[in-house]
């Protein structure tokens, strides 16, 4: 017999005497109720009329505390799941099985259901890679992880079991002589700008940030600054550029690094000629820099258009094979493609994408840097300063957003004034979000020809 | 606490029989739908009767009820 026939005679993962007890047991001691509304969801029973049942001892039992047969009976009597609910209710209490059972068949249901739910997620995928309108192999791909993935998260009914206060104060405490006696990884991610680790404390593990700002404000070089400066550290970055190819974001790489070398208080090589040809010193210098970027971890993703599903397969098996990811870089939110065939507006999808990404870096446990343009909106005020509302416009971003950060240059907007004041080559970052620290903004300047932020000391 | 639990079961299994009955006076016209509703009530709050005290209330709801059961 071949395997596929082999599959097809086997039974589905069903325990009906199980399943009948479990409510025997609830309808007689209510109380018991409690002890497994946290695991058991009317999705785990495989007949639909225990189904049926089970939901309502559990609305009898929220609303009143009370169930009893006569009152399942009176529910069910015109439910269509069932012609003969006397009968059905009469099986239950012919299951009589002493209290201790529940337990044993709790874990038979859970165990049942999750194989189902395997079996259901191998039957989708087969019918979704067989499927001739599907093309995309990396597209069907990263579709069959999200379903893996699903069939295999825990379900529980009401998320996460409640830790005790113990329990947390345990690990806060821990935290604490971790940060008195300064050993790393007390704090978050640094980024090694002082002024931008000040405000954070680092990037916290789980937590979305979003940087944004009106295009040319150098989204992306301050988030390739912050990422090479993670790497160097041998903390691995994974970075998905949705606008530029991986090539232009070597070269911002090492156009970044290649400022900080000078010869007689000129820069060694200039964007310009690294860009055009370079003399010998020049080509030995360069290689130089290319030397010392080669070991750093950065793996960057330049497909276009890539779906929210197809960045989370990515990052899940980015996380499997760097098991210390440090942090993943996102370049930028509005140019991932939305789910098709939505009907919702710009708004929720934009939220719903958000919202999925905030989740991914709390699945992989590193935080996650967001890049957002910002709408025109902001250049009709006098103030060009990024606000808050002004994320808004574009969907709830700001909502699942841990962290908001706004870029702003004054040289851009008002080059005379800025020359006058003194702020030529400054941004400004704006903390407008913090839910673990202060709001606030900070200066960097900005190297704009090799697009390199740099601490900016005061004199 | 050991024997109580089986009677538990016995006597649940009496009323859904008792309904299934009723049910099924209902379907014949001997039972008016309203009284039927009625009985289901009663049923679910029978612990709190005394043998006597559910006689007389079920009469209230169908007389000719009461008088089909045997309660001696």
């Amino acid at each position: 017999m071949s395997s596929t026939n082999k599959l097809l005679t086997l039974d589905i993962p069903m325990d009906l005497d199980a399943e009948r007890q479990i409510l025997g047991i609830l309808i007689k001691y209510p109380a018991q109720v409690d002890r497994v509304i946290d695991r058991l969801r009317p999705a785990h029973f495989y007949d639909l009329a225990h189904r049926r049942i089970y939901e309502i001892i559990l609305d009898l039992y929220n609303k009143q505390g009370r169930i009893s047969y006569t009152q399942i009976y009176s529910r069910l009597r015109n439910d269509p799941i069932t012609d003969s609910p006397a009968e059905l209710l009469i099986a239950l209490t012919e299951s009589f099985v002493a209290l201790s059972e529940l337990e044993p068949s709790v874990a038979i249901l859970l165990h049942k259901e999750g194989v189902r739910r395997l079996v259901k997620a191998s039957e989708t995928i087969k019918e979704l890679a067989l499927d001739p309108n599907q093309h995309d192999l990396e597209e069907i791909q990263a579709r069959a992880q999200e379903i893996i993935f699903a069939a295999t998260q825990k379900q529980n009914v009401y998320g996460e079991e409640a830790k005790s206060l113990l329990e947390v104060l345990n690990k806060c405490y821990l935290n604490l002589l971790q940060r008195r006696e300064g050993l790393a990884g007390s704090y978050g991610l640094s980024v090694r700008y002082p002024s931008l680790d000040g405000m954070t404390t680092g990037f916290k593990k789980k937590d979305l940030i979003i940087l944004a700002a009106r295009p040319s404000m150098g989204k992306t070089a301050l988030a390739l600054n912050m990422a090479v400066n993670v790497a160097k550290r041998d903390i691995p970055v994974l970075i998905f550029s949705l606008e530029m190819d991986d090539e232009q974001v070597g070269d911002r790489i090492v156009l970044g690094e290649l400022f900080s070398y000078k010869r007689d208080g000129e820069y060694a090589v200039t964007s310009y000629e690294y860009q055009t040809k370079l003399s010998d010193e020049q080509f030995r210098l360069t290689q130089q820099v290319f030397s010392e970027l080669y070991h750093l971890s950065i793996s960057i993703v330049d497909k276009r258009g890539l779906t929210i599903p197809e960045i989370k397969a990515k990052a899940r098996k980015f996380k499997a094979e760097h098991p210390d990811l440090g942090l993943v870089v996102i370049d930028y939110l509005q140019l991932i493609k939305p789910p098709a065939e939505s009907n919702r507006s710009w708004t929720l999808i934009v939220g719903e994408m958000v919202r999925e990404l905030r989740d991914l870096a709390g699945e992989l446990d590193v935080p996650i840097i967001l890049l957002s343009q910002l709408n025109r909106g902001v250049e009709s005020r006098e103030n060009k300063r990024p606000m808050l509302s002004d994320l808004r416009d574009s969907g709830n971003i700001e909502e699942f957003a841990d962290v908001v950060m706004f870029l702003y240059r004054e040289d851009y907007y008002y080059p005379e004034l800025a020359k006058e004041s003194g702020t030529e080559g400054l941004v400004e970052i704006i903390f407008a979000k913090q839910r673990k620290g202060p709001t606030g903004t900070v200066q960097l300047r900005f190297m704009k020809e090799y697009t390199r932020f740099i601490e900016e000391y005061p004199s | 606490m050991v024997l109580i639990k089986p009677l538990f079961d016995d006597l649940e299994r009496v009323k859904l029989n008792f309904l299934k009955t009723c049910e099924k006076l209902v379907a014949a016209g001997r039972l008016e739908k309203e009284e039927f509703k009625d009985i289901e009530v009663l049923l679910d709050q029978m612990e709190e009767y005394e043998d006597q005290e559910f006689r007389s209330e079920l009469g209230k709801i169908s007389k000719g009820l009461s008088d089909f059961l045997d309660w001696e």
